[in-house]
């Protein structure tokens, strides 16, 4: 690969299929011989709960994938690559998948990893009782059957677009620690046992996490470095200043809530320090701005579309995420995951003018200075300044918008369950989006009920009826047209914003070798296996 | 636990001639130069900042591109994460911070010295219960409490400087009721009792006023230490971001501590500088009103 | 009235008022929206009918009221209950936790009393000097600063700066280092947010010892002290202090509370695996049995060291009875 700017290398990298993009410096990656041991030392802000891929779904990807492995990976360009599967299969009509387990892999306490542990898994997944966050992209699951101990064949009862790209790299869990146990009271909780590169050696609650290599791991030998330590510290602040001063080896993208401190991070790049190494990649996600569609004044659709031309999202990428991101104008954005799918020629300009043309004409004249008011939902940190921006955007197209910042579980209950939204705006992310399918749920009609992932509340039949057809297929091509005209459709009724995609960036010292940073289902993936220490 | 002070000197005649501590008061205080420095700046600002916001119509939420510039001609303070002028915010703060300050301290102070005088006049159950109500607050973390409150409830900057108020009364509560146990059985109010004047006079005209001098050097405190919560607050995520309030400043600023100090440093600043004429206001205000730490100043 | 009984009185008295603060907690808290499975999976793409199922496993689709018997009940008996989203019982995480804050508190009160002391002796007997001055100066500095900023601007110098000390943490990650070289990596890491909180809280002591060293300078039995020929050491220290101890102890009973917020901030600021972050945390994960648990213990914490404070009363001064 010759010298490329990173944006080159991005547009390489996210190809038709892509899951995941990759920043990764290539040099690093072919570097001599790896040395072996020392202690790798990573920031981690929000401490991690729980670790089993079942129960936490995509929650710590960071901590989840030191001790589990899925069936596949994903490689150094986000390609899908062998986990315990050595190989698989895809029925053209993505309803029935074959792996073929690699024989011999031993789980933590010495047990071999058979095609039971992975039927147990995904039966778990599916099955109401246990109420995995993951359930609802298994839902079609028809049965998973194993003819032998190192094949598995799962059916759905029709085609299941999401199984390779999001659920195939989910962990599989030992059918012997789990099984006829209540899974939210299993010791195993506190003491995961997995087939993963690492186990856990030590977790002292909202402190740190000791993982210790596991020398019987199936990828001969790795993983190169002997201790791994997550270290919480709770102010990003302070953890970027102890990264800097050399008490961490690494900080990661993930597991920022709300994102990097990015006047720091960038003060840190423009530095040029000698010793440090900057991955820079696309994440997979778009930040939104939603809108309860149900209540006046965001039942109409002139008022939403004046929003979005109120917003400077440009200006809102520079100074809030110090350039580390990009505008994006459709709700499926130009993100690695969706390229396949995005539609270019959707753009919503910056022109207070034409929003406040569209105020008028949708009925809302000024009184005084002001039309109407409205409530910016946030929580604390990163949103609350995001909502200071948007405020001052919304004053002079004549909306007094006021802010409300409440803890992450008070705003998202407001949002989702008590559907206390009317007159209201918010902003959230919607979650790793490696295919378009995982995004468009927010908008179905199936999930407009309280409780539902469908948070503006927009009950679109024929959207509805898009996002369902473009499930239920599995031909590229046919996908992409159902896609284009339901982002079309998203666009004109804008019952959502898109505001901007963020650029990821993983920070380590020079010693660190062999990373790669890629944005999948389960996270910001740097797989800690491969990391080696040079010195 | 409270202990029943001595009774003091210079009660009576102070009775008499009203005006004559006054004075006295002032002859000790002006001597005080720190707490003299401390009152000229703090009438300054009071007077000065709203004046200064409302003439030069300082729009403290205006954005612009001009994002996180250091200080210049035309901004003195810089710009913050999102190009606005932090002067004209610092200024809006230090008015809101003012706020809070009276605020927490009024309602403390209202409820201490309402709470308290009944709890010394009436004394019996009445006081009990007070000050169990004053205990119970001692071992509440309020701190915590009032963190969990705002946090679940949205942090509304009224709300916060309600229950800031409402938290603090007991130090006050504890100081009347000191006072008023030790005066109830003075002269000149059991001479007035017996002349048949009613309770509620007693209380207000007889042992109020002279219950308020130790209550007066408290109020600086309590504002001082009002704002300081307020930032504590807001460090830990309680704040209203639609007021412009300096802890908010200074929080969102942290993370630009090193790459652009003026972020936090100014609001930073401004805190310290306000908390510290309000402590010193108190210290003068506390040896110029406390009369056996009067002949020492 | 007896010791026996004075103590037993204000203990019952208190335990009564603690349960008052844990109902009112567990009902703030409750009825606000929001709860651990939200916390949890509120941004997953999870349906309503798992987010059901996931509060059924943990015991929140029951009534409110049912939840708060349960909880007292179990609270009276002497457990504190479990927290489901950390898979523990809260003592189990509150034993861990506690001794990290003691670490902190205890030689920062230890630290603080007896500097604020000797200066405030200090200012008192040179009044108007300016060793007076700078302890009434740096006093209110520490006085006048918010904690988290002075702890801010302690790392962003001391630490990434000047390189002289760690920035966060309680210990080296990864040091397997053990006795003595662990103790001195301990302190090594003690150093920074001990200095925020000893400078925070020694303003409050410095300048309370003042004032009541200058009142009590001022009594006749002072001048007797003197007159009998006792040196001045003796008179400060025997005598003038022992008077003046009094209204310092009541300030550091009072302000207990107020001191475990400065610690619970400066253990963000540092990352210091205490009490205050897990507070913090469990507000944040609406882990409602860590926060309870926290008034608790708290609770009970400042009502001994009360009592303990008024028993120190009478023995420094065996005038005074209690009641």
């Amino acid at each position: 690969m010759g010298q490329m700017t990173r944006r080159d290398f991005l547009h390489v990298a996210a190809g038709a299929a892509a899951v995941g993009a990759a920043g990764t410096r290539p040099t690093s990656v072919r570097a001599a011989e790896p040395k072996r041991g020392g202690t790798l030392r990573l920031l981690q802000i929000e401490p991690a709960v729980g670790f089993n891929p079942a129960m936490e779904g995509t929650n710590w990807p960071e901590t989840q994938r030191m001790v589990y492995n899925g069936l596949t990976d994903y490689g150094p360009t986000g390609e899908l690559v062998p986990g315990v599967a050595r190989s698989w299969t895809v029925s053209d009509e993505a309803d029935t998948f074959t792996f073929r387990l690699t024989p011999g892999i031993t789980f933590h306490d010495g047990k071999e990893l058979t095609s039971d542990d992975v039927r147990f898994t995904y039966e778990s997944i599916a099955d109401a009782k246990v109420a995995s966050p993951l359930n609802v992209y298994v839902a079609n699951l028809k049965a998973v059957e194993t003819p032998d101990k190192h094949t598995v064949t799962l059916r759905f009862s029709g085609p299941n677009v999401l199984m390779m790209p999001g659920i195939s790299p989910v962990g599989i869990l030992p059918k012997h620690v789990w099984a006829g146990t209540d899974f939210r009271k299993n010791p195993a909780l506190a003491m995961p046992i997995g087939t993963g590169p690492f186990r856990l050696k030590e977790w002292q609650r909202s402190s740190h996490l000791v993982f210790e290599a596991n020398r019987n791991y199936f990828r001969k030998g790795r993983p190169y470095v002997d201790q791994v330590i997550f270290k919480v510290v709770p102010d990003a602040a302070t953890g970027i200043e102890a990264f800097k001063n050399g008490e961490l080896d690494m900080v990661l993208s993930q597991g920022m809530p709300g994102g990097l401190p990015y006047a720091q991070v960038r003060q840190l790049i423009d530095a040029k320090p000698a010793n440090i190494v900057f991955h820079e990649f696309v994440q997979n996600f778009n930040q939104n701005l939603w809108m309860n569609c149900a209540a006046p004044p965001f039942d109409n659709a002139k008022v939403r579309r004046a929003i979005s031309h109120a917003i400077n999202k440009e200006l809102i990428v520079k100074a809030l995420l110090q350039g580390f991101g990009r505008a994006q104008h459709s709700f499926l954005g130009d993100l690695p995951g969706h390229k396949w799918a995005h539609d270019a020629s959707l753009r919503s300009e910056y022109s207070p003018a034409r929003a406040n043309q569209l105020l008028d004409e949708a009925g809302f004249p000024r009184k005084g200075s002001s039309r109407f008011a409205v409530t910016i939902l946030a929580t604390e940190g990163f949103r609350v300044k995001l909502s200071e921006a948007l405020k001052a955007m919304l004053a002079p197209i004549g909306i007094e918008a006021s802010i409300k910042s409440y803890t992450w579980a008070t705003y998202i209950a407001r949002i989702r369950q008590e559907r206390d939204t009317a007159g209201c705006l918010w902003t959230i992310f919607s979650s790793r989006q490696v295919d378009p399918a995982f995004s468009m749920d927010n908008l179905s009609g199936a999930n407009v009920k309280p409780g539902g992932a469908n948070y503006c509340q927009w009950n679109n039949p024929r959207a509805t009826q898009l996002i369902d057809a473009a499930r239920s297929t599995a031909v590229q091509e046919k996908r992409k047209g159902l896609y284009m005209e339901l982002q079309r459709l998203v666009f004109d009724e804008t019952p959502v914003i898109p505001l901007y995609s963020a650029i990821g960036v993983d920070m380590f010292h020079k010693p660190v070798e062999g990373v790669f940073s890629i944005d999948g289902l389960t996270g910001t993936l740097t797989s800690i296996e491969g990391v080696w220490l040079n010195k | 636990m409270a202990e029943r002070p001595a009774p003091r000197a210079g009660t009576l005649a102070r009775l008499h001639t009203r005006l004559q501590p006054l004075a006295d008061f002032w002859r000790v205080f002006r001597r005080n130069r720190a707490a003299l420095l401390a009152v000229y700046a703090l009438v300054a600002i009071v007077l000065g900042t709203p004046a200064v916001v409302f003439l030069l119509a300082v729009e403290p939420e205006a954005i612009s591109t001009d994002v996180l510039a250091r200080p210049s001609r035309s901004h003195p303070m810089g710009t913050d994460y999102l190009g606005r002028d932090i002067l004209g915010r610092v200024l809006h703060g230090v008015n809101t911070s003012l706020l809070v300050g009276t605020g927490v301290a009024l309602i403390g102070v209202s409820i201490g010295i309402g709470l308290g005088s009944v709890a010394g006049y009436y004394g019996g159950w009445v006081d009990h219960l007070v000050m169990r109500a004053a205990d119970a607050l001692l071992i509440v973390p309020t701190f915590f409490l009032i963190l969990s409150i705002a946090f679940i409830f949205g942090g509304r900057l009224v709300f916060v400087v309600l229950l800031l108020g409402v938290t603090t009364w007991p130090q006050i509560a504890r100081i009347v009721r000191a006072e008023v146990l030790a005066l109830r059985e003075e002269a000149f109010v059991l001479s007035a009792r017996a002349l048949g004047v009613g309770d509620a006079k007693v209380m207000f005209r007889e042992i109020l006023p002279n219950t308020l001098p130790p209550v007066i050097a408290m109020v600086a405190l309590l504002a001082s230490s009002g704002i300081l919560t307020e930032a504590s607050l807001s460090f830990l995520g309680v704040g209203d971001p639609n007021i412009v309030s300096l802890g908010q400043m200074l929080t969102s600023g942290l993370e630009y501590a090193t790459s652009a100090w003026w972020v936090p440093a100014c609001p930073g600043g401004a805190i310290f500088l306000l908390v510290l004429l309000l402590n010193l206001l108190g210290d003068g205000l506390n040896v110029a009103l406390n009369p056996r730490l009067r002949t020492l100043a | 009235m007896s010791l026996h009984r004075y103590v037993a009185g204000r203990l019952a008295q208190s335990l009564f008022l603690i349960l008052l603060v844990i109902s009112l907690g567990f009902f703030v808290m409750r009825l606000a929206p929001g709860d651990p499975v939200l916390y949890l999976y509120g941004a997953q793409n999870v349906s309503a009918e798992t987010l059901d199922a996931m509060r059924r496993q943990w015991g929140l689709d029951r009534p409110l009221w049912q939840q708060y018997t349960a909880y007292v009940g179990n609270l009276l008996q002497g457990n504190l209950g479990y927290s489901q989203l950390n898979q523990q019982p809260v003592a189990r995480m509150l034993a861990r936790i506690i001794p990290n804050t003691l670490l902190l508190m205890i030689p920062s009160l230890v630290l603080a009393t007896t500097i604020g002391v000797l200066l405030g002796i200090l200012a008192a007997r040179r009044l108007n000097s300016w060793g007076d001055y700078l302890v009434g100066a740096v006093s209110m500095v520490g006085y006048s600063t918010p904690p988290f900023w002075l702890g801010i601007v302690f790392i962003v110098v001391f630490a990434s700066g000047l390189r002289w000390l760690p920035t966060q943490g309680m210990s080296t990650l990864g040091s397997s280092a053990q006795g003595l070289a662990r103790a001195l990596d301990v302190a090594t890491h003690m150093v920074l947010p001990l200095g925020v909180l000893v400078w925070w809280y020694l303003a409050a002591f410095a300048r309370l010892t003042r004032a009541s060293m200058l009142e009590e300078s001022r009594k006749p039995y002072l001048m007797t002290a003197r007159m009998k020929g006792l040196s001045e050491a003796h008179v400060i220290f025997r005598h003038a202090f022992r008077n003046a101890s009094r209204p310092i102890l009541t300030i550091l009973g009072l302000h207990l509370g107020t001191m475990f917020a400065g610690t619970v901030m400066t253990e963000v600021v540092f990352a210091w695996p205490g009490m205050g972050r897990l507070t913090f945390n469990a507000i944040i994960q609406h882990d409602y049995p860590v926060v309870l648990g926290v008034f608790v213990v708290t609770g009970v914490a400042v009502v001994m060291a009360n009592l303990l404070i008024d028993l120190l009363y009478v023995l420094l001064d065996p005038r005074i009875r209690y009641g």
